[in-house]
């Protein structure tokens, strides 16, 4: 039977019976939190759940395994006792499965502080609360509701003011990790609306607000998709009750170790609350807690720098900690802070400034890098996230520059607070993971995926996963320069964002085992020196259906890649090669056979090569090997002279589930049909005497390209160099020069160029070799 | 000395006496069409010969007479062998065609102002500063009359002209009333129609009315409830023209109903109107306040505003829709006030999410697009003409087009933080709006000056909020009105709605007055607009005419039928059959006037009966045209076929409840035309009925036909 290979497509394939994917899989946790301090069922649903799987969280309290339903399906859910903590701290905690077939993914548990009720619809969906009338009740209050939401679907919520009182109502949703954007309405007994919120500030997506109800009463709670789509993670938590809440805080970080007191600023504090917070940690992020508080404490972040608090009292231009961290904020309307930062012309520089991309600051902040005589020299709103990066050049003559603080909307206040660095850096990247964990077949292959920021950075790099254990091996991660997409609409090719893969390939014996890997992506620069930035783990990934497509991450997590085995599948999907150089204007093939199942199709994707100009996929021809294709990896005159990687893929179908199987990535490099290597760069020549300039064509094996033709150009008056041309089956050449007696002396920059006019193509194209520079000195 | 007489020109242009471009020439290039749009006016000029339009720049022009190819256009040792003579004189060969006499006054003219050395002259005196045009106003009693009009440009320099011969004239009634190029007015039958003259920039307008034909007619004194009747009356009274009778109440319940709140009234609320012993005039104000309380008065209006201000998914995204269109729901809902509600659009800045009023500048995203779509949405002004020359209608000139713009200039929107958020700010640098032509920085400017309102160069959209919305700045009021009206009436007072200018006057100025005033004294409060228009007895005429009014539309004297909506068809159908609408990605019993916007049921029934895409803010958007795909849907589509049929709609509910072939027959009627079957409607509807029951066809589907063949009816499918 004949195989034919398609391109950017992925196909269904008859697997052989007997493989099974079994590795974990939760797909929901019930309920979604808890009331501290009680205790609940906690079940966690999904697949690959086995008797056998370990529990890993760090929610406050003990789990005691039972045993799950009798109907329940094998590996279908894994219940157990779960007995909170009376003083745990109100907060998201991470659940993770661990079997013998690998890891699964992370979800969050909620810690309330209030009693939890489950909305009847959720489980029975013709108990329907979508109007006034069918509404559910809430017995009493304070209360934590856990709700879903179908498609346009509206959850409304009865209950009763028995005196004037002020509550606060907050959804937890898209903060949990939930494709729900929550909004929220207050409706008085005969449904008019009194209150409303959709995001609560300062920023995020989930809601929140506070009401005065001066009227005892029956009201209703209604809550809402704030678009009304429909999401596969549906679900809520609203929590009602009177207790406060703050919105913003101050410093927003600090140093490792060092004492740190925080203000907890704004929401319905009538004064800003003043918090201890505790630095000996590990971790990046610490938790803030506010006292009473239902909510979700605030992010403090920790560091090992240098930092500053602004000294907000001085007035005029302050000193900026080069290297360190200063925590500033845009304390009134129209502020605009400013700080000195002595420089040397032609240093490179970055600054970064971190306010809104917290969740703790209302700081839209705009940052402008001037002279000191005001001359802009760059700025910046935001780079590809939240807040700005501002890599500059110190420019000719200038000793010193100002950096501005300012906030784009013209805002000010106690909550816009900022961390403001500046490093004597060249340019920069950023790493994040797309790849929350993964699982790797004994035998098989799996990818991980990260996004590239560039920061001012627009050569290559490459991705390495720097802790790999033994018995896994590693391959791609390359990143193609920006020039090389060939993107000439590209407005600024420093600033771009990149998608890299890599592949781990398990050898088939590999022992069932955990680990968390460590992902850098590393440029080495031109003048010496290398940047190595670590990736940051998403923590857990939400797919948000609709509109232009989103994901809730959780990066707060701070998990680098957890990995496990997954059981050999005994599919395999492999080339022949890891590496190949390809000369620009070859074309390619590219063997790739699938073993362990029978296939009637497949397909191949190349999803890397879209990062390099003039590159081509071709189809392969029809093979007459059951299981194995060829395909084309084309390029031409102008494909340039960069690496890539590509990445085979199978997409099967077994029981109606889609399994992707990967080969390794093979690295394709685009080097030059020949190369002219002088055996010199530097020649002499007297006046009235001869030359010659010696040395050999390296021609790559795939270089279908006949004669090359040898010359030296921009001579110095008065030499002359006749042209050399080597035969196909030749390599040495000799180019003769002669000076007359009256030739210009001195040392001359001059160039050896190079062309093969017939490259055996149809089109008779002439292919022009790499330039060779050298000097000729004349006496 | 030799005298020239230039037409009927009172004023004697002296042979020798010093001409200039600006005064003489140029008006002779406007009236003989050189600087029209298919001329050399037109965007490329014709032939390499480029002209502004209509003359509306003079040194443009100038130049290109008499420094373009060599200054070869003139030629002064030889006036007459000037090109500028020799083309239009078809002495050479012109493409225009003959355009000016060899040797008429016009030609001797030009020849006179080349002898001179083609002076370009003083631009500033030259100005023409007021057009008077006599006599001001035209009645006529008999068809065919004509009327000579006289013009006299008044110039800067305190000197005066007739130009009768070289104004421009136009009609905009033609088939009312007719004018020729001489300024000779002819009316050809009933009617009323405005008559434009214009004069190097200045513009004039004279009401034509011709009342002929009316013999035996007499006014009958009819009561007026309001100020609005009045002005009505006054003006039918003046054209002899009876206004109709005053609608029965069901008739008026089932108007009052869609206009007000966008579906009809149900069986019950009809039956109890009609059944409500009151006064009709008191009933008739009740409904009107209860109706105005009503959340549909809020989901009905708000698709009239989403519509206005282009909610629409593919401009502000997924979010966006529903929050501005919660936006505007809040607003009608607190009933706030007109110039408060633009305000915070005009002075919106923020998040588009967090700040809903921030998506104004998401579909207008640049400056030029914001200015006119302010202009035109809240004072009824259309800028667009004068982006590329000086508006051709209006006063309004290039210039000015660029000096409000100004205001926007330093508007940027950018991407937020959030899934299709977008923040609106104010840009600290490169905000400058230049002039096209020269680059030169244009500063804002008020269009023209409104009392007590100041610009202030810190808070551009802010000045320029206060200017519009200013109760000084009869515009505002003016515009809102007039659109507001159009919604009752099937036309505006002026209309298009958005077209306010000199040239498109108001059938009924102290109508549209009063009602500006009456806006302007009640604080812009929008519902107190509609109270007082649908109160009117104006409103509350029958469409049924008389022989004194059936000719007319425009002056109110019977009620104009208009199609449903698409909103309000598909509303009315499902609320009549009972039927639950299955409308996607909306929340459960949601109606059409509860959709966002037109992403959700798109290339459905809506779009069929012309739904607007919601593209621009113009109310041409929303089609009431009546097409073969519209008939087909209601004879034979699914919306209709679905709904008579629901399993838990009115029918089955009835048949099921036990009703007889007389109170099913009277129920449907209530529920499509919210009255009861006239005595021969209800014998032939139950012969049909009875039929059922002996030809193997039940009750329930002759019951669906009735309803069916009522749905397609004109007086269901028609607001009347």
């Amino acid at each position: 039977m004949s195989t034919r290979f398609l391109i950017h497509s992925t196909l269904a394939l008859g697997m052989a019976t007997g493989i099974a994917w079994a590795e974990p899989s939760i797909g929901k946790i019930e309920p979604r939190g808890g009331q501290r301090g009680k205790s609940l069922t906690l079940v966690l649903k999904g697949s690959g759940l086995t008797e056998g799987a370990r529990i890993e969280t760090s929610i406050p309290g003990t789990l005691s395994r039972l045993s799950p339903a009798k109907e329940a399906k094998e590996g279908a859910e894994l219940p157990f006792l779960l007995e909170l903590k009376t003083d745990a701290s109100v907060g998201l905690y991470p659940v993770r499965v661990v079997t013998e077939e690998g890891v699964s993914n992370v979800m969050l548990f909620s810690v309330g502080a209030f009693p939890e009720m489950e909305e009847k619809e959720t489980d029975n969906p013709k108990a329907s609360n979508g109007s006034l009338q069918s509404a559910e009740q809430v017995e009493s209050l304070p209360v934590t509701i856990n709700g879903t939401l179908t498609p346009a679907d509206v959850d409304l919520f009865e209950f009763a003011v028995r005196t004037p009182q002020k509550l606060v109502f907050e959804v937890e949703a898209a903060s949990a990790a939930s494709a729900i954007d929550p909004a929220i309405e207050i409706l008085d007994a005969a449904g008019k609306k009194v209150a409303h919120n959709d995001d609560a500030e300062p920023s995020g997506i989930d809601s929140r607000l506070e009401h005065a109800f001066t009227k005892p009463g029956t009201y209703y709670l209604r809550v809402h998709d704030s678009k009304y789509s429909s999401q596969k993670d549906n679900f809520y938590r609203v929590k009602v009750g009177a207790y406060p809440y703050h919105e913003a805080m101050f410093p927003l970080g600090g140093k490792r170790g060092q004492p740190a007191a925080v203000e907890l600023i704004g929401g319905n504090l009538t004064k800003n609350v003043r918090v201890d917070v505790e630095t000996q940690s590990r971790r990046r992020w610490i938790p803030v807690p506010l006292d009473g508080s239902a909510s979700l404490p605030a992010l403090f972040e920790l560091s090992d720098k240098t930092e500053a608090i602004e000294p907000e009292t001085e007035t005029g231009v302050k000193a900026l900690l080069a290297g360190g961290v200063i925590n500033g904020r845009i304390g009134v309307k129209g502020e605009v802070d400013k700080y000195r930062l002595p420089v040397k012309a032609g240093e490179e520089w970055i600054v970064v400034l971190t306010a809104a991309s917290t969740g703790a600051s209302f700081l839209d902040a705009l940052v402008t890098v001037t002279d000191s005589a005001g001359k802009k020299i760059e700025s910046r709103d935001d780079l590809g996230g939240s807040d700005p990066v501002i890599p500059f050049t110190v420019p000719k003559d200038v000793t010193e520059v100002i950096v501005t603080v300012e906030d784009l909307q013209g805002r000010g206040g106690p909550g816009y607070g900022y961390r403001l660095e500046a490093r004597k850096e060249a340019a920069d990247f950023e790493v994040t993971l797309l790849t929350p964990y993964v699982n790797v077949p004994a035998g098989g292959t799996e990818i991980v995926q990260a996004r590239i920021q560039r920061r001012g950075y627009d050569g290559p790099m490459r991705l390495w996963i720097e802790n790999l254990p033994n018995g896994f091996a590693q391959a791609g991660g390359t990143v193609a320069p920006s020039a090389a997409s060939q993107r000439f609409d590209d407005p600024n090719p420093r600033f771009g964002a990149n998608t890299s893969t890599i592949t781990i390939t398990a050898e088939p014996g590999v022992a069932p085992q955990t680990a968390n890997l460590r992902v850098v992506a590393i440029a080495e620069l031109e003048g010496g020196g290398r940047i190595v930035r670590e990736a940051e783990g998403p923590g857990l990934m939400t797919t948000v259906r609709g509109g232009r497509g989103s994901t809730v991450t959780a990066r707060w997590l701070e998990m680098d890649l957890p990995m496990g085995v997954d059981r050999a599948t005994g599919v395999k999907l492999a080339s022949p090669i890891s590496y190949a150089r390809i000369a620009q204007g070859v074309e390619y093939p590219l063997t790739v056979k699938l073993t362990g199942a029978s296939m009637k199709s497949m397909g191949l994707r190349q999803n890397v090569a879209t990062q390099v100009g003039n590159l081509r996929i071709n189809q392969g021809q029809e093979s007459t090997t059951p299981n194995e294709g060829t395909l084309y990896v084309n390029t031409n005159f102008a494909t340039p002279l960069t690496s890539f990687d590509f990445l085979p893929q199978v997409n099967v179908t077994r029981g109606g589930e889609q399994v992707n199987v990967y080969a390794p990535i093979i690295t394709f490099e685009v080097v030059p049909g020949y190369q002219i290597w002088p055996a010199a760069n530097q020649w002499s020549l007297t006046r009235g005497g001869t030359l010659q300039i010696a040395g050999n064509v390296h021609r790559e094996p795939t270089f279908e390209g006949g004669i090359v033709r040898i010359e030296a150009q921009d001579l110095p008056e008065g030499v002359t160099c006749a042209a050399a041309e080597v035969a196909a089956a030749d390599r040495g050449f000799s180019i003769a020069c002669n000076a007359a007696a009256d030739a210009a002396t001195g040392t001359h920059e001059v160039r050896l160029v190079s062309q093969a006019p017939d490259t055996g193509r149809k089109a008779k194209d002439t292919y022009k070799g790499p330039e060779v520079n050298g000097k000729l000195r004349v006496e | 000395m030799k005298i020239a007489l230039l037409g009927l020109s009172t004023v004697l242009i002296a042979w020798g006496a010093p001409l200039s471009y600006v005064k003489d020439v140029q008006p002779i290039l406007n009236k003989t069409g050189c600087t029209s749009g298919p001329c050399h006016g037109g965007a490329k000029g014709k032939n390499g010969f480029k002209l502004s339009l209509r003359g509306y720049d003079p040194e443009f022009d100038y130049r290109a007479i008499v420094h373009e190819m060599a200054g070869r256009r003139w030629n002064r040792t030889e006036p007459a062998k000037s090109l500028i003579l020799l083309k239009p004189s078809m002495e050479l060969a012109h493409g225009g065609g003959l355009r000016l006499e060899a040797g008429s006054d016009r030609y001797n003219l030009i020849l006179e102002w080349i002898s001179q050395g083609a002076p370009f002259g003083d631009p500033v005196s030259g100005a023409v500063t007021k057009l008077e045009v006599t006599p001001g106003e035209v009645l006529v009693e008999k068809s065919g009359a004509e009327q000579q009009l006289e013009v006299i440009a008044h110039y800067a320099d305190g000197s005066r002209r007739d130009v009768t011969k070289l104004a421009g004239y136009s009609s905009n009634t033609p088939q009312n009333a007719e004018v020729n190029e001489d300024g000779v007015i002819k009316t050809l039958r009933t009617g009323e129609s405005a008559m434009l003259v214009r004069y190097e920039g200045k513009l004039s307008v004279i009401n034509v009315t011709a009342v002929t034909d009316r013999g035996g007619f007499a006014w009958k004194p009819v009561a007026e409830h309001n100020y609005i009747d009045k002005h009505v009356n006054a003006k039918l009274q003046r054209l002899k023209i009876l206004p109709s009778t005053l609608a029965g109440d069901a008739e008026f319940l089932r108007r009052v109903y869609f206009d007000l709140i966008g579906i009809p009234p149900s069986p019950a609320e009809a039956k109890a109107f009609l059944a409500d012993k009151a006064a009709s005039r008191q009933k008739r104000a009740a409904v009107v306040d209860r109706l105005l309380e009503r959340p549909e008065f809020v989901n009905h209006w708000a698709v009239k505003w989403s519509d206005l201000l282009q909610v629409n998914r593919t401009k502000l995204g997924d979010k966006g829709v529903w929050a501005f269109r919660d936006w505007i729901r809040e607003s009608l809902a607190e009933n706030r006030p007109y110039d408060r509600m633009v305000r915070e659009l005009l002075t919106a800045r923020g998040s588009t999410h967090r700040n809903p009023p921030a998506n104004f500048f998401r579909f207008t995203k640049e400056p030029k697009v914001a200015m006119e779509t302010t202009t035109q949405l809240f004072l009824g002004v259309r800028m667009v003409c004068a982006q590329c020359h000086d508006h051709p209608f209006e006063q309004w000139t290039q210039n000015q087009y660029y000096n409000l713009t100004a205001f926007f200039g330093k508007m940027a929107v950018k991407s937020g933080d959030n899934p299709d958020e977008q923040v609106v700010y104010d840009k600290r640098e490169e905000f400058d709006i230049l002039h096209p032509k020269d680059s030169r920085v244009m500063p804002a400017k008020f269009l023209y000056d409104v009392k007590n309102i100041d610009l202030r160069e810190d808070a551009l959209r802010e000045s320029l909020a206060a200017w519009v919305t200013s109760k000084d700045n009869v515009l505002f009021a003016k515009s809102l009105v007039n659109r507001f009206w159009s919604y009752f009436f099937a036309r505006g007072i002026i209309d298009p709605v958005d077209d306010i200018r000199a040239s498109n006057p108001p059938t009924n100025p102290a109508l549209l007055d009063a009602l500006t005033a009456d806006f302007r004294e009640h604080d812009y409060d929008l519902r107190h607009l509609i109270r007082t228009i649908v109160n009117s007895r104006t409103y509350q005429l029958s469409y049924a005419t008389n022989e004194w009014n059936e000719s007319d539309d425009i002056n109110y004297s019977h009620f104009l039928p208009r199609r449903l909506s698409s909103e309000q068809m598909f509303d009315a159908i499902h609320l009549a059959a009972g039927a639950k609408p299955k409308i996607e990605n909306v929340p459960d019993n949601s109606l059409a006037q509860d959709i966002p916007d037109p992403a959700v049921g798109k290339g459905g029934f809506l779009d069929v009966f012309g739904r607007p895409e919601r593209q621009t803010s113009c109310e041409c958007e929303r089609r009431a045209d009546v097409s073969l795909v519209q008939a087909l849907s209601l004879l034979n589509g699914e919306t209709i076929a679905e709904a008579i049929a629901d399993p838990e709609g009115r029918i089955s509910k009835l048949i099921l409840g036990g009703a007889n072939d007389r109170k099913l027959i009277e129920e449907i009627y209530f529920a499509t035309l919210g009255r009861s079957p006239e005595s021969a409607e209800l014998d032939q509807a139950l012969t049909y009925i009875a039929k059922g029951a002996g030809a193997g066809v039940g009750r329930a589907e002759r019951a669906q036909d009735l309803m069916w063949a009522l749905f397609n009816s004109n007086a269901f499918l028609f607001n009347r």
